[in-house]
């Protein structure tokens, strides 16, 4: 590799800087403000143009580019000279029903579209200050116009259940690792250490009792600064510290419930480790690590319910594109990929004047977090309280050299596009038909997954590339998320919530006809009275959105 | 028999003996043995008086280098012509050595403010009277010579060579060409004339300051000293040093040496080219110049010009315009193009520090030239074993009959 950081840098960027002090803990939580403030703006323009019909609707590009303005105006007046790096760190996407992640077209995109009653919209977000960064995600209903119509009900309904359910029992297991005396009974497993078994367990649990899936890339991950994630499948970071969910996990549980399977056989083992092409096995993901205070997690849970699916199967995710698979499906959904992340450890002399241009303004403006066009452009942050009809015409002017650029960066790999996921049932019975016969060791270099889970099913011996294959005879499903970013202050063992929770990602009016049962359900009950119970609970602070200025 | 025709002869002098005792005894003389040599190198005997009279002749050569010898005690005969050749050398090498250091204390112990020209001159007189000095007594150098008298002798010397040379100097007027003594209307035209008709090219014509005194100091050199101006050829007379330059193509003035520059600096005004020095006065640049004469430095003209805003390191010029010159020795690293160092910042760093990926390594040519090695002998060896079985491929230890198999 060319480029290297000396020991010394490595364990003051690595270590040093994710201490948490109180100037640390400021910035985590400006950014955390910053974040709310924006999921507040956009749910109410979402409401006020599409439930409250006050004005006419907005699209989704527009949306996205509205909510980075918003984000980016606050950004620009926080900190002032004091720090070098702070910007956007997850461009607004909305991602509608069945999209997973990534869904943030430009104000061209041909896909563009308005919601209609009964999506699941889900707003993602995320913004750094001075490389501490806080990222939401939080899903909404779209009700017919109108008030107090009633709840949503059907399968839509209990992944919005089971995914907040399932975060909100997360951030308190985490709360938990703070005070172990607290543990509950129902919880309790004699160490007192909140580990990455336990909280797979736990949302698995719950996932379970709402017939729903975990979907691929949910992940309850420890960040640091500067690694939130934003690189994840491009930069194998060494240290990983999380839970991911993954279709391995699936394959396992669909193998256990076989008929033939009876409990003490030993199914086939699987090192994740030797697939993976890394130089520290640390970077890849295990579930054996400790919640341990003064750290800061992301939890991002999605899910996806089986109520309308027949027959066993599993949930993958399809990474949809202009050009992929235009020759033979008829797909009408080919949106162009918007956000981009710079590869920093790649280097290379470019040819055209106009990619080198964006290069530099990428590497010297922007930090090592996502981007969009739209964000150098000149016009951008908008001036929300002026005309947004012509700002936005001049924006989608000013994108088309930073286009033509942006082929050159990307066929380079100096700047690597985010995927944009949608996911997709396959039937057991059609993975099972197939047979992988280029083998296990072929893997999808064009969307890159965390070190280690290269290979889908890894018992089943199916690679990326030919469950890529079988998506053909899948089912679309739409898929929930709650995600929000939450410090482990141990100081004075408290969590301090950045993103999310009541004040802002309030669940949406929902109905669902399963319930929790079981054991969960008294783990679950547990854990909430213990969030409740101000005076000998777990204490949760929760990051309150900014006063509106205008 | 005996009478008509002697018996006892000898072949290589043609002579004839009565007796046997004659015979023997002539046998043993130096004459015969040098008549044996002489034949065996097919050439006629010489008689007795002609042997006696050479070999009174080398004896007086060989007392005269017993003479020259002195107290050395070397056997003359055994001095070979190869060592005197040495011998001559060596000698005249030390006369030049000589000559050089009388020159030099005499420079020292004149005075300090000789226009640095008369210096070169007087040092060209000298050198000019070397060869002739090894002409007039060629082996005759005595070591313990009294020094002063050498001195004496020598500056004598040089006086005669300069009265002689004077008695043949040619004037040339500034009109007159000095290749070929056309007379042409002015200097200018003179110097046209010479420029066209024999390619005499005058460096840094916008610094001369004194055109007139350039020609007449070169006119003196070939009319005075007989010399070539552009190669150390010494003419015996005009006439000839001029066919040897209009012959060698020689009809110009060298100007690349620093020592070639300094030989016509006194007619050239450089000052204007110091854009901010022009305060100096006109005697402290003789005096640097001086200096950098005595330095002998190459390229440190920059030293010279040391204002507040035009300074030096000795490989960077800094120019008043804030522009900085750099040295044409380093050249080489000007002018190679690399990529500025990549500056990361803290995110970047972060990234670069947390990085696990296996990156594709370097082409290392070494290790591929000892693995292209290795492969080479494997093959070789490959080949060889190919040979070596190829010859028992049909090898049967015993007969066996196709047809009763």
């Amino acid at each position: 590799m060319e480029l290297a950081v000396s020991d010394n840098d490595k364990s003051i960027l690595l270590e040093k800087k994710n201490v948490l002090n109180p100037s640390v803990l400021d910035k985590y939580r400006l950014a955390g403000q910053i974040t709310q403030t924006c999921l507040a703006y956009l749910t109410e323009l979402i409401n006020d143009s599409y439930h409250l019909g006050k004005h006419e609707p907005y699209s989704i590009a527009e949306l996205c580019l509205l909510g980075d303005s918003h984000m980016k105006v606050a950004l620009d007046s926080a900190y002032k000279n004091q720090v070098r790096e702070k910007g956007i760190a997850q461009p607004v996407t909305i991602d509608v029903n069945d999209v997973v992640v990534g869904y943030s077209p430009e104000v061209d995109d041909e896909t563009n579209f308005k919601f209609k009653a009964g999506d699941i919209v889900t707003i993602n977000l995320g913004c750094h200050i001075d490389g501490y960064t806080s990222n939401l995600s939080h899903t909404l209903v779209i009700y017919p116009p109108g008030v107090s119509v009633g709840p949503l009900l059907g399968s839509s309904a209990d992944a919005i259940c089971a995914s907040y359910i399932a975060s909100e029992t997360v951030i308190a297991l985490l709360a938990l690792s703070l005070t172990p005396e607290k543990i509950p009974q129902s919880l309790a497993d004699g160490s007192g250490l909140i580990r990455g078994s336990t909280i797979r367990q736990i949302v698995d649990s719950i996932a379970e009792s709402f017939n729903c899936v975990v979907v691929p890339t949910s992940k309850v991950r420890r960040i640091r600064r500067f690694l939130a994630g934003q690189a994840e499948g491009i930069v194998a970071e060494r240290d990983f510290k999380g839970v991911v969910w993954s279709e391995a996990d699936q394959e396992l549980k669909l193998l256990k419930k076989s008929p033939k399977y009876n409990g003490s056989q030993e199914l086939a083992k699987y090192d994740k480790t030797r697939s993976a092409r890394v130089t520290a096995s640390s970077a890849v993901p295990t579930d054996d690590f400790v919640v341990s205070p003064g750290e800061v997690y992301t939890v991002d849970i999605k899910m996806a319910p089986l109520q309308e699916t027949e027959g066993p199967g599993l949930i993958t995710l399809q990474a949809v594109d202009n050009v992929t698979g235009s020759n033979n499906s008829n797909d009408a959904f080919k949106p162009r990929p918007s956000v981009f992340v710079r590869d920093v450890a790649i280097s290379h002399q470019l040819k055209l004047k106009t990619s080198r241009k964006l290069l530099s303004t990428v590497d010297n403006k922007l930090s090592v977090y996502p981007f969009k066009l739209a964000h150098l452009t000149s016009g951008f942050p908008f001036d929300l309280s002026g005309d947004i009809d012509q700002q936005l015409r001049s924006i989608q002017q000013d994108i088309k050299p930073a286009r033509l650029g942006l082929v050159e960066l990307v066929n380079r790999h100096l700047v690597v596009a985010k995927p944009i996921l949608r996911a997709r049932f396959v039937p057991l019975q059609v993975i099972l038909n197939a047979s992988t016969s280029t083998g296990v060791n072929g893997y999808d270099a064009e969307n890159p997954v965390l070190p280690g889970l290269e290979l889908p099913l890894p018992r089943l011996g199916v690679t990326s590339l030919k469950l890529k294959s079988l998506l053909k005879a899948s089912k679309e499903i739409p898929v929930a998320r709650e995600q929000s970013t939450v410090v482990l202050n141990g100081d004075n063992n408290e969590l301090i919530r950045l993103s999310g929770g009541l004040s802002t990602s309030k669940p949406s009016w929902v109905h669902s006809k399963f319930q929790l049962s079981g054991n969960v359900a008294q783990s679950v009950n547990d854990l909430v009275q213990l969030t409740q119970d101000q005076r000998f609970g777990l204490k949760i602070k929760e990051c309150q959105p900014m006063k509106s200025s205008n | 028999m005996s009478t008509s025709r002697p018996q006892y002869t000898c072949n290589s002098c043609s002579l004839a003996f009565s007796r046997p005792e004659d015979q023997r005894s002539h046998m043993k003389t130096d004459w015969h043995r040098y008549n044996l040599k002489r034949r065996v190198s097919q050439l006629p005997p010489i008689t007795e008086e002609l042997f006696n009279e050479k070999v009174g002749n080398i004896t007086i050569t060989s007392e005269g280098n017993d003479i020259r010898e002195g107290l050395s005690g070397v056997n003359a005969k055994q001095m070979t012509k190869k060592e005197q050749r040495r011998l001559e050398k060596e000698a005249l090498l030390e006369k030049k050595k000589q000559l050089l250091e009388t020159a030099k204390r005499r420079m020292i112990s004149s005075n300090d403010q000789v226009p640095v020209h008369d210096d070169i001159k007087a040092e060209r007189a000298e050198v000019e009277s070397l060869p002739n000095d090894g002409k007039g007594k060629p082996m005759l150098f005595d070591n313990t010579q009294d020094q002063a008298n050498d001195v004496y002798d020598e500056d004598w010397k040089t006086e005669q060579l300069i009265d002689q040379k004077i008695k043949n100097k040619v004037e040339i007027p500034s009109d007159t060409c000095m290749f070929c003594g056309y007379v042409s209307l002015d200097l200018d035209g003179n110097i046209d004339h010479m420029f066209k008709s024999h390619g005499l090219y005058i460096p840094e014509m916008s610094y001369l300051v004194d055109k007139a005194g350039l020609i007449s100091y070169l006119s003196e050199k070939i009319g005075l000293g007989n010399m070539c101006l552009s190669c150390n050829f010494q003419g015996r007379n005009i006439e000839s040093v001029r066919q040897h330059m209009r012959a060698k193509g020689h009809c110009k003035i060298p100007y690349e040496t620093l020592d070639e520059k300094m030989e016509i600096s006194e007619f050239y005004n450089f000052e204007s080219s110091y854009f901010r020095n022009t305060e100096a006065g006109a005697t402290d640049t003789d005096e640097e110049w001086e200096d950098l004469s005595d330095d002998g430095a190459g390229e440190g003209s920059e030293d010279e010009v040391s204002t507040d805003d035009l300074y030096t390191n000795g490989y960077e010029l800094y120019l008043p315009s804030g522009h900085v010159a750099g040295h044409r020795s380093l050249m080489r690293y000007y002018k190679q193009n690399l990529k500025p160092d990549r500056e990361l910042t803290e995110g970047q760093g972060t990234l670069i520090a947390a990085e696990t990926r296996h990156f594709v390594q370097p082409f290392d040519r070494k290790e591929l030239q000892a693995k292209k090695r290795v492969w080479a002998r494997q093959e070789k060896l490959k080949d060889i074993n190919d040979r070596r079985s190829a010859k028992f491929i049909n090898h049967q230890a015993h007969y066996r009959d196709q047809l009763l198999q």
